[in-house]
């Protein structure tokens, strides 16, 4: 799995020092100012500059005065409970059964030939409930406020002593609600269904004279080999991301080897974090080599040579790697290696590149010696033993990793290629070091978390949409804010001109001629071509643009920690509800300027 | 109720109720036997591409397809592009996992099952270092495929591309040895493909250690597609090409068992049944691109035709020959000039093949000669001259299409190879190598010695082979033999011949000496062939 360097951020780390909060603050500045120049502009066309500029004033004087100061919790939770009943009597339940029969048809719709059972699951309940949650929340919010202006039944509320923050931050709060509801029924059954689909056993089908070795059936689509010890209990070898345990049972005189349920696949790693740093062949800072692959996110280091990639760790604690109740001699290092082998000849292809691993203090006066390995294509774990042979100031030495390398918490893990004319690749989140591995469930639970903080946002974007605009059209406006949020990447690269085929003129052009997007537009009119062009160009930047001021959905999306079993960083967790807080402030703010302003009451 | 709104309500009713007649009347879909059902059903039957007649109907693909709401293009040009960046990005899972639903959306675009599962099998799979893992997914690839030919029962060219993969892919890859291994050893992956209705079990599927081999396994993918083509069903692939891979599998897997060591009357077994097969696929009637058939093994027949219809127009036409001489006096030489001018019967044959070239200076074309003759005989002549323009034309474009496919040089291939004294040779060579490896030096030099007795008559008889790679390798033996005894390989030496003809070779090329050397072999094989029947083993 690939983190971009901003998701490895500590909450503080983004708030202050990488200015999450000045870019929330000049955001909501920004947007504060645009909205009150455009009411000003309204107000100015409707009762003219002086009355305008009055009404406008008048508006931002009550929020201060009156309707902040007055709101209520028992008239909140009153307008809540209300949407909520709405939301009930409007079946929304009918999300959970279309869930179910979601799942029930699951075998139709996923691969399950694939190596990793595990992730195509869970990425099935997360996907289908993100998107059902999301199309739910849009519509229970869409059409509330104004079905209740269409019937007048809106007239009910604001005769009485209701402020407009009460309406708007009211409904938010009722429809989070219900929406909190569903949302916790279908984690509770996505989890039920993920473990228990998961779940097999297998029963042995040969093994070897000495009893140490054998295969079990074919199960769920795969079957393992397996290695005993003398005792008859061991492991079988990894198959379709998941092991199993085997214990001997003594049964009527009788060794019987009973397959125990699979381990490994549902997890919650927590990777410690490295930053990258390469050198060249001679031994000086580099940049990596570029083997010729267009993904920038892998270098490579040269075998036989002085080139090599460095990771340096931070916040390295003994205490992190501590499994269970281990003693301190029992404490291993984890190291988990993705690392990528380019041949620039074949050369014995049954033998895998190999590499090594020098683990060194930041002062670089103590390091271990080198711990070799082979190339594997999938994630490779390394278990060092605390205490390794190693150099301390050029001298032969046998050092505690935890208390002679690591210096203040701080380590460097240096690779090289031993491999002459091969190469190594690898990015910054190719080695990482384990800890201790966290609870499945909870962070099962965390990524359900990072959906109901989309819901909120969605339901935020719905009420608000509501207040100034009819029920379909602040449907489709939130529609439209989802899609720019999901698919926002994409829309940057047809505007970074990455996809071929121009923007929406050149787009409506090309179908019915039937234009294929690798060919000139050639219209036989340059001045024409190009003023398409320029069309183009000022929609597609328009929607980036405005793309740039709603939530970006696909970054606020963490169900890739959750489906390769990393634990979700609470850093970035609370760096989403930040940001869900900041969207909910500014949809609410302007939910009730437009409460405000329409004339409700005849 | 308003009249003018009550009489627009019955208004829009009828019309709905007018509209249904015709909307039944296309659209009814089929609900007995074949010929029933409204007028686009009849179309899809009578044009056979109905969804059920295209191949299998998969629920999953029918629900992606409706879930879409119209926007499937939209939904597939999206996937194509998180396709390509996953590809970029070598998220292979998420990439696996596309591509799936990519066919679920499209499952009758022939178009996506080829293109992907080439993606898989030969650009994903050599971004792993492990030869396991590639092997891994060159089969998803394959298995793509197969998939596809569930849902496209009458593509011929997907079973083709099946074979292509299954033979090419596993069989002459750089891993060639370890893929073959892994597929011959790969039950599970056996199991599987049977479920998809290939017998792995029958001996047409098996090589010479009872198991699955690859280049018999796609062998039979290419007969499967050869059954759709001969029921009807269009493949954009050309016949001469096309139909050839089969026998040219059987010559491959001859090839590779003889490569790992299978030298005896498995290997000779191997070769007999490929030129076997090649004879047939000569005697097929092939289509080519000028639009007639063709057999590739009747260039003989061609060229006979050929021949008597120049007999024939000469004869009609010799009345003009020495009108044609006379003109063209001034380009023969003295010596030239005194032959044409001697009867043919008294001419030696040497004599004649000079009158013959010299004639080419001076002759026309059949039809501007035709032209020239006297108008009685005129229509004759340019009928003749048509029909020896027509069998010349077949003739040469039978030649064209044998050397497409290598014809003569599998032809000749087949025949050697499954003599005992080819397998001798090849089996010499083998053993000589295994006991080099193991250091036995003694037992090396005995086995090469066998080899170049075996190998000089094999040689010897099949000239051809000089230029071929079994010569190439052949010389790297003779080299390690060299070396191994410090030998100067003098006259003595069986191959002598053999060595200093591909030195000069190597240094002229296709120059003068070496076109006098082969040709003095050619002639020497064709006088004194010699037997390949019995082996020389002392």
């Amino acid at each position: 799995m690939r983190l971009t360097p901003d998701q490895l951020w500590s909450f503080y780390e983004w708030f202050i020092p990488q200015q999450g909060l000045l870019q929330g603050i000049s955001l909501a500045i920004t947007l504060a100012i645009l909205g009150l120049l455009v009411s000003y502009l309204v107000a100015m066309v409707r009762l003219g500059p002086g009355e305008g500029f009055y009404a406008v004033a008048k508006v931002i004087s009550d929020l201060i005065r009156f309707d902040i100061p007055g709101t209520r919790s028992s008239r909140l939770w009153a307008i809540a409970k209300l949407s909520f009943m709405e939301a009930i009597r409007r079946k929304v339940l009918v999300v959970f059964v279309i869930f179910i029969i979601l799942c029930m048809f699951a075998g139709w719709l996923l691969d399950l030939r694939t190596d990793h059972p595990a992730q195509l699951y869970i990425t099935f309940v997360l996907s289908s409930t993100n998107m059902l949650v999301l199309l739910l929340g849009l519509f229970i919010s869409a059409f509330s406020l104004p079905a209740d202006i269409k019937n007048r039944t809106i007239y009910t509320i604001v005769t009485k002593p209701v402020r407009a923050t009460e309406i708007v931050v009211g409904r938010i709060f009722g429809f989070s609600l219900i929406g909190s509801m569903i949302l916790a029924a279908l984690g509770l059954f996505s989890y039920v269904f993920v473990v228990r689909g998961l779940n097999h056993t297998h029963e042995i089908t040969t093994i070897s004279q000495d009893g140490r070795q054998g295969k079990t059936e074919v199960a769920a689509r795969h079957d393992h080999v397996f290695k005993l010890g003398e005792d008859g209990n061991g492991y079988t070898e990894e198959a379709k991301g998941h092991q199993h345990t085997i214990t001997a049972v003594q049964l009527d005189n009788k060794t019987k080897y009973v397959v125990g349920p699979p381990t490994g696949e549902l997890t919650a790693k927590v990777p410690i974090y490295g930053r990258l740093t390469f050198t060249d062949r001679s031994g000086n800072v580099g940049e990596g080599l570029n083997v010729g692959y267009m993904s920038e996110y892998r270098k490579y280091v040269a075998g036989g040579s002085l080139s090599s990639a460095k990771w340096q760790f931070e916040r390295v604690r003994e205490s992190d790697f501590r499994e269970g109740n281990e003693s301190d001699d029992d404490i291993e290092l984890t190291i988990e290696m993705n690392i990528e082998a380019f041949r620039s000849f074949k050369g014995d292809i049954v033998t895998p590149v190999r590499g090594s691993i020098i683990l060194r203090s930041p002062d670089e006066s103590i390091e271990s010696q080198r711990i070799y390995f082979l190339v594997k294509e999938s994630v490779d774990r390394k278990l060092i033993s605390r205490t390794i042979s190693g150099f301390r100031n050029n001298q032969p030495a046998t050092l505690d990793v935890f208390k002679d390398i690591v210096m203040n918490e701080k380590l460097e893990v240096i690779v090289r290629c031993e491999d002459s004319q091969q190469y190594l690749g690898m990015g910054a989140s190719d080695l990482t070091l384990q800890a201790k591995e966290r609870s499945f469930a909870w962070n099962f639970a965390k990524g359900y978390i990072s959906i109901w903080l989309q819901m909120v946002i969605v339901i935020c974007f719905g009420v608000m949409y509501s207040t100034f605009l009819s029920g379909p059209v602040a449907m489709v406006a939130t529609l439209a804010t989802l899609s720019l949020g999901l698919f926002g990447d994409i829309i940057d690269r047809y505007f970074k001109v990455e996809y071929s085929g121009g923007g929406p003129i050149e787009s409506i052009i090309r179908m019915p001629t039937q234009k294929g997007v690798m060919i000139d537009l050639d219209l036989g009119n340059v001045a024409l071509e190009k003023v398409i062009h320029n069309i183009d160009y000022a929609i597609m930047y328009g929607v980036s643009s405005l793309k740039g001021v709603f939530p970006n959905f696909s970054r606020l999306g963490t169900s890739d920690f959750i489906v390769y079993g990393v634990d979700l960083f609470d850093g970035l967790l609370l760096r989403h509800c930040a940001i869900t807080f900041g969207f909910f402030l500014l949809t609410s703010l302007v939910g009730y300027f437009f409460v405000k302003t329409r004339e409700m009451a005849a | 109720m308003n009249t003018a709104t009550f009489k627009r309500k019955i208004f829009y009713m009828l019309a709905m109720v007018a509209l249904l007649i015709p909307l039944f009347l296309l659209g009814q879909p089929p609900s007995g036997p074949r010929g029933q059902g409204g007028t686009l059903a009849k179309l899809r039957e009578r044009f056979d591409i109905g969804q059920s007649s295209l191949g299998q109907l998969d629920p999953a693909s029918e629900t992606m397809r409706l879930a879409s709401l119209g926007l499937r293009g939209v939904a597939a040009t999206i996937l194509w592009q998180y396709a390509d960046r996953f590809k970029e990005e070598k998220y292979w899972d998420l990439l696996s996992a596309t591509l799936n639903q990519l066919s679920l959306l499209q499952p009758h675009f022939v178009s996506v099952w080829e293109s992907q599962a080439h993606n898989l099998a030969y650009n994903v799979s050599s971004e792993f270092d492990d030869y396991r893992e590639r092997y891994v997914w060159v089969k998803k690839g394959i298995d793509f495929l197969v998939r596809g030919t569930q849902f496209n029962r009458r593509q011929p060219l997907l079973q083709y591309h099946l074979g292509k993969y299954t033979t090419l892919k596993l069989g002459r890859s750089d891993e060639k040895r370890q893929f073959r291994e892994l597929f011959r050893n790969d039950n599970t992956y056996h199991k599987t493909l049977m479920d998809y209705g290939l017998d792995l079990e029958q001996p047409e599927a098996t090589g010479s250690d009872r198991k699955p081999d690859n280049w018999l396994v796609g062998r039979l993918w290419f007969i499967k597609s050869y059954d759709l083509v001969h029921a009807g069903y269009y493949c954009k692939k050309s016949p001469i090409i096309y139909f050839g891979e089969a026998p040219w599998a059987l010559f491959y897997y001859g090839e590779a068992i003889e490569d790992e060591g299978v030298l005896d009357d498995k290997a000779m077994f191997a070769w007999s049944r490929a030129a076997k097969a090649w004879s047939e696929y000569g005697n097929l009637d092939l289509m080519t691109t000028w639009g007639h058939t063709i057999q590739l093994r009747g260039l003989d027949s061609a060229n006979e035709a050929t021949l008597k219809a120049v007999e024939l127009f000469r004869e009609q036409t010799k009345e003009l020959l020495p009108e044609l001489i006379e003109q063209g006096k001034d380009r023969f030489t003295t010596d030239e000039y005194a032959l044409l001018q001697k009867p043919e019967a008294d001419r030696t044959p040497q004599e004649q093949q000079m009158v013959d070239m010299a004639m080419q200076k001076v002759m026309l074309a059949p039809h501007v000669l035709a032209q020239r003759m006297p108008r009685e005989k005129r229509a004759e002549s340019i009928q003749l001259a048509n029909e020896l323009s027509e069998k010349s034309d077949f003739a040469f474009r039978v030649d064209r299409s044998r050397e497409m496919v290598n014809y003569q040089y599998w032809e000749t291939r087949g025949e050697l190879e499954q003599t005992p004294t080819a397998v001798a040779a090849r089996r010499h060579v083998y053993e000589a190598e295994k006991y080099l490896i193991e250091a036995d030096l003694n037992k090396a030099i005995q086995s090469y010695e066998l080899a170049w007795k075996n190998w000089d008559r094999v040689l010897r008889r099949y000239p051809m082979m000089l230029h071929e790679e079994s010569s190439d390798a052949l010389l790297k033996s003779i080299e390690r033999y060299a070396t191994s005894t410090d030998s100067t390989l003098g006259d003595d030496f069986p191959l002598n011949w053999f060595y200093r003809y591909r030195a000069i070779r190597d240094k002229n090329k296709a120059g003068d000496e070496t076109i006098r050397l082969y040709d003095e072999f050619v002639r020497e094989a064709e006088n004194q062939p010699g037997n390949l029947d019995t082996p020389i083993e002392q």
